[in-house]
């Protein structure tokens, strides 16, 4: 497990036993010398990243080609969800995601070359914009900067993963309430071998973790090119993201929004959108503290809440939630509008909101 | 000689009940025929023996109890729900206040904004975090692969 530890390679006793035997006539000291040098080496190599080297790595793409095997698995309740598959990656974004079935047949197959992502699965093809192909209005420097203010990262080591020596980088929340997350990165070539995110006492975790891993490993250009997708393609319009500030927003739809900067327990602005869901005019505000996403739907009509997993609210928590794998649904009306809260946060964090925009 | 007095003729002979003729008719008969006389007799003594039996007298406020009995409702309390003209006006109403309360249930329904999109834009945002999600499984695109028309299995690499 993980053991937060820093290793000093220039001891003070080991210096000057080196400076003895440096004199010529300890040929015997040599040896021993030698072989403690030996022994030493390995472990220098081993010193702990600093946290912000660590965290530059996990945040960054991997510079290297690989391919792997990854096992997913989601508790949730009594539920638990695992999906195991296969990896080609090769830089700067080229990626093909094959997602197995148990006997290892392939299910669906994702390509993405961080422009355009494709998806395929029984002969039906879309295609859209793929993750990250869009500059956000927050600046990565200052997301990361939030994400500083909001977590207290902890490098440590622990076992391995897929057979591999990793660095332990753990993002623990400053406030209650909010998910941890722990990512094992490869000792050698620091790609993220390992993502856990969980919240304490709470009965959902998710994990992605490599199977197996083999680094540096060419991969053929065919595998991240779908065959028969031009002519089968549907391209996938509603998810093209506009992001706007809140001033741009203001003119989009033509009122002042209650919508503020800042959040409690950390939440920033980040940026905004406006889409229809159905006949419906919806403005999504989305709102980052580094880690933990929250997003905040302002519409003219509630958004009807699935049945199950609904709770009981109370004076302390004007509205209606619903929990649900994709986390807390949180839904409440204040003037003549109705709010929708989405995030993987408590109940306590998701009310602070609330009366917040009340 | 005349045929025998029968039974009723002879009672209301001799409660007094007899026409003229009739009655003149037994009394020429019973001058001839000892049966009937004899018949006639027992009857009177019968009726004697009825008259002079004591007398059990009926409370004097009896019809005025029963009166009250009837007129106070001192029926129970559920007796006015054993009417069937109650139940059916309470089972129309209650056929309309369901109907009613179902089609306002539904027209609220039709009012509310489906969840679906919001998750996929909240899906969205959080693959765009600065930080990678952990759910790796989950694809932007891949729920709407299920509204596309079937495609052949060959045509895919």
């Amino acid at each position: 497990m993980t053991s937060p530890m820093r290793l000093n390679p220039k001891s003070s006793k080991i210096g000057r036993f080196l400076k003895v035997c440096g004199s010529g006539d300890c040929a015997p000291y040599g040896v021993v010398a030698a072989a403690v040098a030996a022994l030493l080496l390995p472990i220098a190599t081993v010193a702990l990243p600093t946290d912000d080297e660590l965290l530059q790595s996990a945040l960054a793409s991997p510079a290297i080609p690989y391919q792997g095997k990854v096992m997913v698995t989601q508790w949730f309740g009594k539920h638990t969800r695992a999906e195991e598959m296969r990896v080609h990656f090769a830089p700067p974004d080229n990626i093909r995601r094959e997602f197995l079935t148990p006997d290892g047949a392939v299910a669906r197959i994702s390509v993405s070359d961080g422009e355009h992502e494709t998806v395929s699965r029984g002969g039906k093809i879309v295609v859209g914009d793929a993750v990250r192909s869009y500059e956000k209005v927050m600046t990565p420097a200052r997301e990361r900067e939030v994400l500083l203010s909001n977590y207290t990262v902890i490098v440590g080591t622990a076992d391995k993963v897929a057979g591999r020596p990793i660095w332990l980088l753990t993002l623990k929340p400053k406030i209650e309430g909010k998910a941890w997350q722990s990512m094992a990165l490869d000792q050698e070539t620091k790609v993220v071998l390992r993502v856990k995110r969980y919240l304490p006492r709470r009965s959902f975790t998710s994990q992605a973790s490599f199977t197996s891993f083999e680094p540096n490993k060419p991969q053929d250009e065919a595998l991240f090119h779908l065959g028969g997708a031009t002519s089968l393609a549907v391209a996938a319009p509603s998810l093209t993201p506009d992001f706007m500030t809140l001033e741009q927003l203001a003119k989009e739809t033509g009122r002042t929004s209650r919508l503020p900067e800042i959040l409690p327990n950390g939440f920033v602005f980040e940026s905004a959108d406006v889409f229809k869901a159905g006949k419906s005019r919806v403005t999504h505000a989305r709102y980052t503290d580094g880690l933990s996403v929250l997003s905040v739907f302002e519409t003219e009509r509630p958004v009807r809440l699935p049945r199950s997993g609904m709770m009981a609210t109370n004076a302390d928590f004007p509205g209606t939630l619903s929990t649900s794998r994709a986390g807390n649904v949180f839904k409440f009306k204040a003037g003549s509008r109705h709010y929708t809260l989405m995030g993987d946060l408590s109940r306590k964090l998701l009310a602070d909101v609330a009366r917040t925009l009340k | 000689m005349t045929a025998h007095v029968d039974g009723p003729e002879l009672s209301a002979y001799l409660d007094g009940a007899l026409a003229p003729e009739p009655r003149a008719r037994i009394v020429l008969h019973m001058s001839s025929c000892a049966d009937c006389r004899a018949e006639l007799d027992s009857l009177r003594h019968l009726k004697l023996a009825l008259s002079s039996a004591p007398r059990k007298r009926m409370p004097a406020d009896l019809a005025l109890a029963l009166e009250r009995r009837f007129a106070s409702g001192a029926r129970p309390w559920y007796a006015p729900l054993t009417k069937p003209m109650i139940w059916a006006p309470a089972g129309a109403l209650t056929v309309a206040v369901t109907a009613v309360s179902l089609w306002l249930r539904f027209a609220a329904t039709l009012d509310e904004i489906p969840l679906e999109p919001l998750l996929a834009a909240h899906a969205r945002y959080s693959a765009e975090a600065l930080v990678h999600e952990d759910n790796l499984v989950a694809s932007n695109y891949l729920d709407q692969l299920n509204d596309l028309p079937d495609a052949s299995e060959s045509e895919i690499q």
